[in-house]
């Protein structure tokens, strides 16, 4: 049935001009920014997001995805033609596809890194369509305990990979848990963290949160350095060359290694594409022959992180779908566009809207083809896209987050919501402290609270109903593990260092 | 950056850390212990009611703030004991010498700050002025400043500001207002 659903939305997607122009124009937009540096593909994704409020949902989930999968792409571009990946995930690209653009050898670089991004998009869509619907299922038996613990647990894992200190980033997640209960408490009707404020009554949105947070505060961080320049490149530098097929047929192994890698980390939540491009890059020194050519132009050094980086695509998508716990920043904010449709994801997405969910399928594939061909077409353009000057984006997206935060629900309350979250990304972004953790409070609280109140309902008050499930229990000693570790780590090197010590002879 | 003034600094950091968690965490407390309806809530029938979890994140937001507040005060007085020991001027001392990076600093929290108050303001110069004018008045300005930041050349700097602004406010125009029907 998933399957029909499948192919009959690709059919209808693929013979809609409105629907296939629109992907057209996500995958352009995708490419562009997340060619330019620092335009991250959480912030192209968060300016864009109120642009597919008027859409339908599967249009705009469609556009989403383009946008999505296009700039994890397009964040090669820069990495491989100036050296500074466009996102994070291209952040190993550059070690190698820097210096065989530095040899004349820029299209071909690109070219694999489109390819290998392909391969790896359809890799993390397969793990994607194969493993959602099972995991769906065994997430259909937990009740309000286990999901409190999906919670918890996906709020401390998120809290754990951001960059900095487990405790600060767990500290950041709750201001997103507080931020998440503003507004009438949906059981009793009590305002909380109004301050008598009409504009705080509606509660925060996750949109406003993510423009302002993603969109705004990464406009503030790099205001001040937008009168450097990049580094300019000739035209002739993309133009069309020879390309070796057979040499990038030969690396078909790279490729796999990465997509396998990519797909199986990215579907950790939290553990993100810079984890997996880091580890797909190291797994193919290891197993190359010449790994001495590795930083100085190896096709597989291109080939595997950019399979990786965009397997880990479909890998993420697989924690939201199911659990409805977002897998890293960007899926949070494509999060917030399936909330503003009413579509919750979790469990009940896959028996309630399971033509959502091949949509969504099928969205992803359509994004991927797309991707391929607009990056072929436009890569003897690449070189003037990366020529914008930085502060003309800066203005023209500071101006799109508060105009996009307004359409939200034509409601000024969001653009000053939009604008505190602005300024205090940019506070974040001062104090050293992660930023992603506040979107993922902001979606967790709900679930977290929501199902601990019923399971104490359920419980007749009592917390002894959290030790009758042996899933809950799990994850919560995971989540408990997972804080400790920072604090036991520097113990136990100590520890193994005093034992080294105490057995070395005098 | 030397291993002192990078002590300096992550002192500082983690004391301004902690003043932002228990800040934030004392705002949330006072509001949640203001309220009699939620105060209230507690402890009636089976539901743990609508402070419960408020009460427990900023509690327990209160106590990870003291605590990295805390470490940031020990690392400080660590920094001055140190600075001391090998006869370096302390923080206070170098502070009063305006430094290159300091100055960059004040620039950067000043760009930020001015974009910051000129976007809070636009919704209501929109409703005054109408959408297109509010919107060339408010881009015009920073394309010429940061145009200029980056040329040096203040004609060409105005020129291209004034065709981009005007590119600018009519694409966010046709999308939104025409092709959206968004209000503005």
């Amino acid at each position: 049935m998933l399957i029909e659903s499948f192919i009959t939305t690709l059919i209808s997607t693929l013979l809609s001009p409105w629907g296939l122009s629109l992907a057209a124009l996500g995958a352009l937009l995708g490419i562009i920014l997340g060619a330019l540096p620092g335009v991250s593909s959480t912030m192209a994704l968060a300016i864009l997001l109120p642009l597919s409020f008027s859409m339908d949902a599967h249009l705009a989930i469609l556009f989403l995805l383009c946008v999505f999968v296009a700039s994890v792409y397009g964040g090669s571009i820069s990495a491989i033609l100036i050296n500074i990946p466009g996102t994070p995930g291209a952040i190993v690209t550059q070690l190698d596809g820097h210096p065989m653009a530095k040899a004349g050898k820029a299209r071909e670089a690109l070219t694999y890194a489109l390819i290998a991004s392909t391969v790896g998009g359809a890799f993390g869509l397969g793990l994607l369509v194969i493993t959602a619907p099972l995991l769906a299922n065994v997430a259909m038996s937990f009740r309000s305990p286990e999901f409190a613990a999906v919670a918890v647990f996906g709020l401390v894992l998120l809290a754990y990979a951001s960059p900095g200190t487990t405790v600060r980033g767990l500290l950041v997640g709750a201001i997103g848990l507080i931020c998440g209960m503003v507004g009438f408490d949906t059981l009793t009707d009590v305002p909380r963290f109004t301050f008598d404020t009409s504009a705080l009554q509606g509660g925060i949105e996750l949109v406003p949160l993510c423009v302002g947070l993603f969109g705004l505060g990464e406009v503030l961080k790099h205001l001040h350095a937008s009168n450097q320049t990049a580094p300019a490149i000739s035209m002739a530098a993309t133009q069309r060359t020879r390309l070796k097929v057979r040499t990038l047929i030969k690396s078909w192994k790279s490729m796999l290694r990465g997509s396998l890698i990519g797909a199986f980390v990215g579907a950790i939540p939290a553990a993100g594409s810079a984890i997996a491009v880091a580890i797909a890059y190291a797994q193919e020194v290891r197993f190359s022959k010449h790994p001495e050519q590795f930083g100085q132009g190896a096709i597989e050094g291109v080939v595997a992180p950019e399979a990786a980086n965009s397997s880990s695509i479909g890998g993420t998508l697989i924690p939201m779908m199911t659990l409805g716990v977002p897998g890293d920043a960007i899926t949070a904010v494509l999060m917030g566009s399936l909330l503003i449709h009413g579509l919750r994801p979790g469990p009940m997405l896959f028996s309630e809207n399971p033509e959502f969910v091949s949509s969504i399928y099928a969205g992803f594939l359509i994004a991927l083809l797309l991707t391929l061909i607009i990056g072929i077409l436009l890569m003897r353009w690449l070189p003037l896209i990366l020529r914008i000057p930085s502060h003309i984006l800066l203005i023209g997206i500071a101006l799109l987050c508060v105009v996009g935060a307004y359409a939200i629900r034509n409601s000024m309350a969001d653009v000053y919501i939009m604008l505190f979250f602005g300024a205090l990304g940019y506070l974040l972004h001062l104090l050293s402290l992660p930023s992603a953790p506040l979107a993922f409070g902001l979606i967790l609280g709900p679930l977290l609270e929501e199902n601990l109140r019923r399971s104490l309902i359920l419980g007749r008050g009592s917390w002894d109903i959290f030790l009758h499930s042996p899933i809950a229990m799990g994850l919560f000693a995971l989540s408990a593990f997972a804080i400790a570790l920072p604090l036991l780590a520097p113990l136990w090197v100590r520890l193994k260092s005093d034992i080294q010590r105490f057995k070395t002879p005098f | 950056m030397t291993i002192s003034t990078f002590r300096s600094t992550a002192a500082l950091r983690d004391m301004a850390c902690g003043v932002f968690f228990c800040g934030f965490s004392l705002i949330g407390l006072s509001s949640v212990t203001n309220s009699t309806a939620l105060m209230d809530s507690l402890n009636q029938g089976l539901d743990p009611g609508p402070a419960l979890l408020p009460l427990v994140t900023l509690g327990l937001m209160l106590i990870g703030g003291s605590l990295i507040m805390a470490k940031g005060l020990w690392r400080w007085v660590q920094y001055i004991k140190h600075s001391r020991q090998s006869m370096r001027p302390a923080y206070s001392e170098t502070c009063a010498k305006p430094s290159k990076k300091s100055s960059l600093n004040i620039s950067q929290h000043l760009h930020a700050a001015a974009l910051l108050a000129s976007l809070a303001i636009l919704p209501s110069v929109i409703q005054w002025l109408g959408f297109l004018p509010a919107v060339v008045a408010m881009a015009l300005p920073w394309l010429v400043w940061l145009g200029y930041r980056r040329t040096h050349r203040i004609t060409q700097a105005t020129l291209f500001g004034c065709l981009i602004s005007s590119l600018l406010c009519l694409t966010l125009y046709l999308i939104f207002i025409t092709l959206l029907d968004v209000p503005l």
